[in-house]
């Protein structure tokens, strides 16, 4: 008998399964997401920000590390394109310390930009070892796009390699999140009663441990020789242990609204059991919420990692992410005399404001009422 | 019946107030000032706010116990003063609590003629036996202060003892050049103290929770208000003993409020906001606060290379609690080949530039750079050279692996952490840099900055550190050091307090450092201090970086200011006035 059912449900699913390719939500999801003017130029820039962080080597002219001695606090080199005799190919003037943070520019030889530049070496992925550069310039001219800062690192590699922290730290964070809110959330809803009673006063429990204090305590309790970025991803995990909470009540409220629908009670008469309605049947319906509050947190993460850092809890030096480097502007003589060094800030904002772009098309195209407009 | 009763509640009530004031005022209205000093500076307008900043919060206000100057600095000369006190300007004696002294003959006794009629601010006259029992409290064993060690003399603690009323007595063993100097010992009240110390409870007198109405001195200022965090609030202490030229009592400045900004930012915008008066100036802000001088109203002094110092400290106690998991640091840091290394990375050019923005000398010397009595300028140097750094790595059995990482004769990856105090930028750029050099010979170095009481205690009671960036408050008699270089000092930082020398190099130090003392010509010292900072810089237990230079902006409506390298702006407080 029991067997004889179990054939039945595969044969639905089967069913199911070739309707589905025939109607998609996520290409429908895809085509009203098209629409979204905004929302594409926004993903866009996340996704070039992506790519470019993880290349941050093969694009970055110099290592993040490197500090040229004499030439701290250096503008911008000024690219020229033209010369004597109209459009040339690209090339930059050697420039020479004058005076504390002054540079003069030596017009004597002319370094044309490379392509393909062989330089200092870096790791590709974590995988590979090499020491081509897209860009670069023969020594000792310097090729400062943004400037350099106050140890002579060159500041747009830095803001490549920084990238990498406050683009992916966020992703952790998503993770635990939303795996325990999910978990957690589905069983509270579905089951009611004592046990939902019980987990929603615990998460409420955990949701009124004060964060900053936590991160006060946390800073001072880990040790100094881990390396900084491990103590940020500690920080920003346990953080996310504490921000679970939020999203289970989320959940599970939204699995108490379904918990009674048709489709759930049939399954129940069926007898599938709890576990598999739960994953396959109840949760899924909260997909929709899930990708939207993700990509609308993860602009928080960078900037809480950007406050972190401020506060000097975050990424230490020598190593690089947008909220130390910015951190490191904070003075006014360095502002009004040095205002590249602002750069990080911008790329802070651009960053946050493209995530969030994204986050808003996402929720429009994903919103199961917004079917009319299509 | 009840109206009676409410009647006699309200008479007890008021008679008690009454008995208790006539009580108060009985204690210190008959004491006449016979000894004033009398103001040479120009005559100026009593009242006003002074506004300035601090770096951090104090510890403790109990000044013999306190041992930084984030304490020190709310209470020494400002709440508490010496029998003598060294001039801002020329560093030269002068007399503060004491009018007069007299030295004997063969230099051993020291007569001291106190001001008669010094009153503390609570009213209670201030006499003799205020400096004998400060004295009985310093040579107290229980009590964990720094100055104990500097008083000695031939290892004995000075006897000393109460003349009269009005003079007091130190007797030394043997004639002790800097012995005066040791004179500038602040000297708190026995009034409010004795009981407590009696009952073995000093070291917790006067810690920051204590009503600031309890603390009493004889300075220009007492205590107002303590907000952990946000100010510390001084009063004019109307009962101080300065008079300016009309004969009215000092400091002109009625309140001193101390803006609490652990942020050297912070500290410049409110100067720039023109909410404080005055400010010290980092090198790299200079050139922008000198453009605005004018329109600020303020004027920008360069008063040259200060005492105060920038050093690495390696941690070579054998009692620091981390060797039992990692013994090796400990042979890392005694091996001097080890630590001559990073002496020779040093870029002490590149720390003058990036760090301090121009405004700074390297320092080589354990003897500050305006000292130029005891200075020693032919001490061994280790300029910048990453090559020679190698070539002492090899010479310490030392390796590279082909990675470039340094490994020890064990093959262990050298790792060690290094910190310095957070919210000092100037270190924490040395840091960096200092840390950038030792990667490039293949150390992995874990460098941060922590919160300064954090790190201080570290450095003095848990010993726990690896590496510490850190300054000392330098000054004019190298004896002062006494509590830092002599093996048994509770500063000597890489291995405090030992009970024998460790080493035959601290053991000369600790012989040098009695004969320099004992010496009485000026010559004689200056060959024993020569020979301690050729030691220091042969052995290098500390790797000196680079000195700032002092740079001040202050307000033009600040009078009678004079600012030094040694004194600051606020040495002479008492004859600052607003205009």
């Amino acid at each position: 008998m029991q067997k004889l059912d179990k054939n039945i449900k595969d044969d639905i699913d089967k069913k199911q399964t070739v309707k589905d390719k025939e109607y998609s939500i996520w290409l429908d999801t895809w085509k009203r997401m098209r629409r979204h003017k905004m929302a594409m130029i926004g993903g866009t820039i996340v996704l070039i920000l992506y790519i470019v962080v993880i290349f941050a080597g093969f694009l970055s002219p110099y290592n993040p590390y490197k500090g040229f001695k004499k030439h701290f606090f250096h503008p911008p080199t000024k690219i020229h394109f033209f010369d004597e005799d109209g459009l040339t190919w690209p090339y930059v003037y050697e420039t020479k310390s004058v005076d504390w943070a002054e540079y003069e520019v030596i017009k004597d030889k002319k370094y044309p930009i490379k392509f393909f530049h062989r330089g200092q070496e870096y790791v590709l992925m974590g995988l590979f070892k090499s020491d081509l550069h897209l860009i670069g310039v023969d020594q000792p001219a310097h090729l400062f796009f943004m400037g350099s800062d106050n140890y002579g690192r060159d500041l747009f590699t830095r803001i490549l390699y920084g990238g990498r922290v406050s683009m992916f730290i966020g992703f952790v964070a998503i993770f635990i999140t939303t795996v325990i809110g999910m978990i957690v959330g589905g069983i509270a809803g579905y089951y009611g009663g004592w046990v939902d009673n019980l987990l929603m006063r615990f998460a409420e429990v955990i949701m009124s441990i004060p964060g900053f204090y936590l991160l006060l305590a946390l800073a001072a309790v880990l040790p100094i020789d881990i390396s900084s970025t491990m103590r940020f991803f500690l920080i920003i995990s346990i953080l996310s242990f504490r921000g679970w909470a939020g999203m289970a009540r989320v959940i599970r409220g939204m699995v108490l609204s379904i918990r009674n629908e048709d489709y759930i009670l049939a399954a129940q008469a069926i007898g599938a059991k709890d576990k598999r309605i739960i994953t396959k049947h109840v949760l899924p319906t909260t997909t929709t919420y899930v990708i939207v509050r993700a990509t609308v947190s993860i602009p928080s993460y960078i900037i809480m990692e950007s406050g972190l850092s401020f506060l000097g809890l975050g990424i230490q030096e020598p190593n690089a992410s947008w909220g130390n480097m910015l951190s490191a502007a904070q003075n006014v003589t360095k502002i009004t005399n040095f205002p590249w060094l602002l750069i990080p800030g911008f790329m802070i904002f651009f960053a946050v404001l493209s995530y969030n772009l994204l986050g808003d098309g996402l929720r429009d195209a994903l919103d199961p009422k917004a079917t009319e407009d299509y | 019946m009840k109206k009676l009763t409410v009647f006699s509640l309200i008479l007890i009530f008021v008679l008690s107030f009454a008995l208790t004031s006539v009580v108060v005022y009985g204690a210190g209205d008959d004491v006449e000032l016979l000894d004033p000093e009398v103001s040479q500076k120009p005559q100026g307008k009593h009242g006003g706010t002074l506004i300035t900043t601090l770096l951090g919060d104090p510890k403790t206000f109990n000044t013999i116990i306190a041992q930084e100057t984030s304490s020190t600095d709310i209470t020494d000369g400002f709440v508490f003063e010496g029998l003598v006190d060294r001039h801002g300007v020329t560093t030269e004696f002068m007399p503060e609590l004491a009018r007069d002294w007299e030295i004997s003959e063969d230099g051993t006794v020291y007569t001291f003629y106190l001001r008669r009629g010094v009153q503390w601010s609570d009213g209670v006259e201030f006499t003799a036996d205020d400096v004998v029992f400060t004295f009985d409290v310093i040579k107290d064993e229980e009590v964990p202060t720094s100055t104990r060690d500097v008083m000695m003399v031939d290892g004995e603690f000075p006897e000393y003892r109460k003349v009269d009323k009005y003079t007091f007595e130190v007797e030394i063993p043997k004639p002790f050049a800097p012995f005066l100097n040791n004179m500038t010992t602040f000297i708190i009240p026995k009034h409010k103290l004795y009981d407590a110390w009696k009952a073995g409870n000093f070291n917790n007198m006067w810690g920051i929770d204590t009503d600031p109405q309890e603390i009493v001195g004889t300075g220009p200022f007492t205590i107002g208000e303590y907000k952990p965090g946000e100010r510390v609030v001084m009063l004019r202490n109307a009962n101080h003993w300065r008079r300016d030229p009309q004969g009215r009592p000092i400091p002109y400045i009625i309140r001193w409020v101390r803006v609490i900004s652990e942020s050297q930012e912070t500290q410049a915008l409110l100067f720039e906001n023109g909410q404080t008066h005055f400010l010290g100036v980092r090198g790299i802000d200079y050139k922008r606060f000198a453009e605005d001088a004018e329109k600020g109203n303020y004027k920008m002094i360069n008063a040259g290379p200060t005492f105060s110092t920038n050093f690495l400290v390696f941690n070579m106690n054998p009692r620091n609690p981390k060797l039992e998991e990692q013994p090796w640091k400990y042979e890392w840091f005694t091996n001097l080949h080890f630590r001559r290394a990073v002496a020779y990375s040093m870029d002490k050019n590149t720390m003058i530039d990036q760090a301090l923005a121009g405004f700074g000398e390297p320092q080589w010397s354990p003897v500050s750079a305006p000292n130029k009595v005891y200075l020693n300028e032919e001490v061994k140097k280790y300029p910048y050279s990453l090559e020679d750094a190698k070539e002492e790595l090899r010479q310490g059995g030392f390796t590279w692996n082909d990675q470039g990482q340094l490994l020890d004769k064990d093959g262990r990856r050298v790792e060690f952490n290094m910190v310095t105090n957070a919210g000092n930028t100037v270190r924490e750029q040395i840091l960096n840099i200092v840390a950038a050099e030792l990667r490039e010979l293949g150390m992995k170095i874990n460098s941060t900055p922590i919160e300064f009481n954090k790190l201080v205690n570290q450095l003095l009671s848990e010993w726990d550190f690896d590496t510490i960036l850190i300054g000392l408050t330098g000054g004019v008699e190298p004896h002062s050091g006494s509590n830092v270089w002599p093996s048994h000092g509770h500063l000597h930082m890489w291995n405090p307090v030992q009970e024998e020398p460790a080493t035959e190099w601290e053991a000369r130090i600790d012989e040098l450092f009695e004969l320099g003392a004992t010496a009485t010509k000026v010559e004689d010292r200056v060959k024993y201090y020569n020979e301690f900072q050729e030691i220091i810089a042969e052995k290098i237990p500390i790797i000196y970086t680079v000195t700032p230079n002092s740079l001040f902006a202050v307000r033009n409506t600040l009078k009678n200011v004079e600012p030094t390298a040694y004194g600051g702006v606020t040495w002479n407080i008492h004859e600052l006035y607003i205009d």
